[in-house]
């Protein structure tokens, strides 16, 4: 698996200065419209969401095929981008706490309540939104696997909305939301393995 | 007795507009097979069989001795795969590429790989996205050539090559099964590499196998009888594989050009090429 990660960061490597244009530009317009810790659920979602593109890019390139006859076991390529999911999202992740709390303690407005609340709901916009977004990509086209995003996103949103309705405290209620962002992104998981790993690859 | 590095027996696969039916065929250790057929004849579907890309629906493959329930870890360390076209992430160079495999194959060899580079002429540092086919096609069988393999299953791997690059290709192979450990499945629809290099020709034909036979065989005993309307008619169609009617003659495939010369003396019997044959199978009607 090892190999496999390597590959996706060599390929990430390429396109990082898009992707730090992009989480700058939408970071900054964002944290200045709502809240500075919003940064740390835009870079948690942005960077996990390379470990899909990658799930494309193997495809488009031909890498899915070749990958299927290298010496490691078909689910290793899932487990894989399942990994490398996790590892994106959470450098995201800390790099929006530390760009965050930068950025508060400069305007002087620290409050580790509100730090936790995005915390919670990064990890859980990032799980909820992966473990549909990843098998969307695995087993559709590039053109279809757009609409796991399309529909991942606000789904996740959707669930956030109904936690908060059904629980006054807004940081135990997006607790819960990322507990259940764990579960669904494991249950993805296994699925996936079981399931796409020994599908037909063309 | 010699054994084989791959043994396909009954193999099936079943689509909605396809049905690859029953082939059986095997590759001899030492040899180079040829996978030959028109475009959607299944060349590409038993090759993906093979390499376990799709489930099969029934049948039996053997790669290297071993059934292809065992095929992982080990047994694909020793199978080299080419496929048509670039298969490798353009943003990558052939020296990342390098690293990429050195933690992926156990006995990837790095010194034989840049060698190879070196020889094949291809800039390790380069992106992959400004290779020309011909490059690519050259690094994918670098890559084949560089973690010991013992069997190298190539679908399509000269299509597309200008005629240098493919016979700088296809003495490689050659190299490759001085070895007699070595061997070589390589499906083409340009028979004339495989006329070149391969020591049997299987024929497939809308999924099913049409011949498997070696190359000398067709080369040497096969032969096309031109002639006219008049002798068309007095040939004993029994000795006859296929026939097909061109603007001024008829061409007629027979497995014994000797023994249809010594029957027809007045005939012209041609030696039968590869494609000759293959197109009398395909378009020409059998008694």
């Amino acid at each position: 698996m090892k190999g496999l990660l390597l590959k996706d960061y060599y390929l990430i490597r390429s396109i990082l200065y898009i992707i730090l244009v992009v989480f700058a530009v939408i970071g900054i317009g964002m944290s200045f419209l709502t809240s500075t810790w919003v940064l740390t659920v835009i870079a948690t979602v942005m960077l996990g969401m390379i470990s899909v593109t990658t799930i494309n890019m193997d495809k488009s390139s031909g890498w899915r095929k070749v990958s299927a006859v290298l010496p490691v076991s078909k689910a290793a390529f899932v487990d894989s981008k399942y990994v490398l999911y996790l590892l994106l999202s959470g450098i995201g992740l800390l790099l929006g706490i530390i760009l965050s709390a930068i950025v508060s303690m400069f305007r002087g407005q620290l409050d580790y309540n509100f730090m936790l609340l995005f915390i919670s709901i990064s990890i859980a916009m990032a799980l909820l939104s992966g473990s549909m977004t990843i098998p969307f990509a695995f087993l559709f086209s590039e053109e279809k696997s757009m609409l796991g995003l399309i529909i991942a996103y606000p789904l996740s949103a959707l669930v956030f909305v109904g936690a908060a309705l059904l629980i006054d405290n807004e940081l135990i209620a997006c607790s819960l939301v990322a507990i259940a962002g764990m579960v669904l992104y494991t249950a993805s998981w296994i699925i996936s393995r079981k399931r796409i790993a020994n599908r037909d690859v063309n | 007795m010699q054994s084989s590095a791959l043994v396909v027996n009954g193999l099936t696969k079943k689509y909605q507009d396809f049905v690859l039916d029953n082939v059986s065929f095997s590759v001899p250790s030492g040899t180079i097979v040829g996978l030959i057929g028109e475009n959607g004849a299944g060349k590409s579907t038993t090759i993906n069989a093979i390499l376990g890309l799709i489930n099969k629906d029934s049948g039996t493959i053997e790669l290297l001795g071993k059934p292809d329930s065992a095929f992982d870890g080990d047994l694909r360390n020793q199978i080299g795969v080419v496929f048509d076209g670039s298969n490798y992430p353009d943003a990558l160079s052939a020296k990342k590429l390098n690293s990429v495999f050195k933690n992926i194959y156990s006995a990837w060899d790095e010194n034989r790989f840049f060698s190879l580079l070196q020889e094949m002429s291809l800039p390790a540092d380069k992106k992959i996205k400004d290779f020309s086919k011909g490059m690519k096609m050259k690094l994918s069988i670098a890559v084949a050539f560089s973690h010991n393999s013992k069997l190298l299953v190539l679908d399509e791997a000269t299509s597309g090559l200008d005629p240098v690059v493919r016979d700088d290709i296809l003495d490689m192979f050659l190299e490759f099964v001085q070895d007699e450990s070595n061997s070589i499945l390589v499906s083409s629809h340009i028979t004339s590499d495989l006329e070149k290099v391969a020591d049997y020709i299987v024929f497939i034909h809308k999924g099913k196998v049409v011949f498997c036979k070696s190359k000398d065989e067709l080369r040497y005993k096969y032969g096309i009888i031109r002639c006219g309307a008049a002798q068309f008619d007095a040939i004993d169609k029994d000795e006859v594989i296929a026939y097909r009617k061109q603007d001024y003659e008829w061409e007629l495939l027979v497995a014994d050009r000797d023994a249809a010369q010594r029957k027809y003396p007045k005939a012209v019997v041609d030696p039968a090429t590869i494609d000759e044959i293959m197109l009398l199978y395909v378009k020409g009607e059998a008694k």
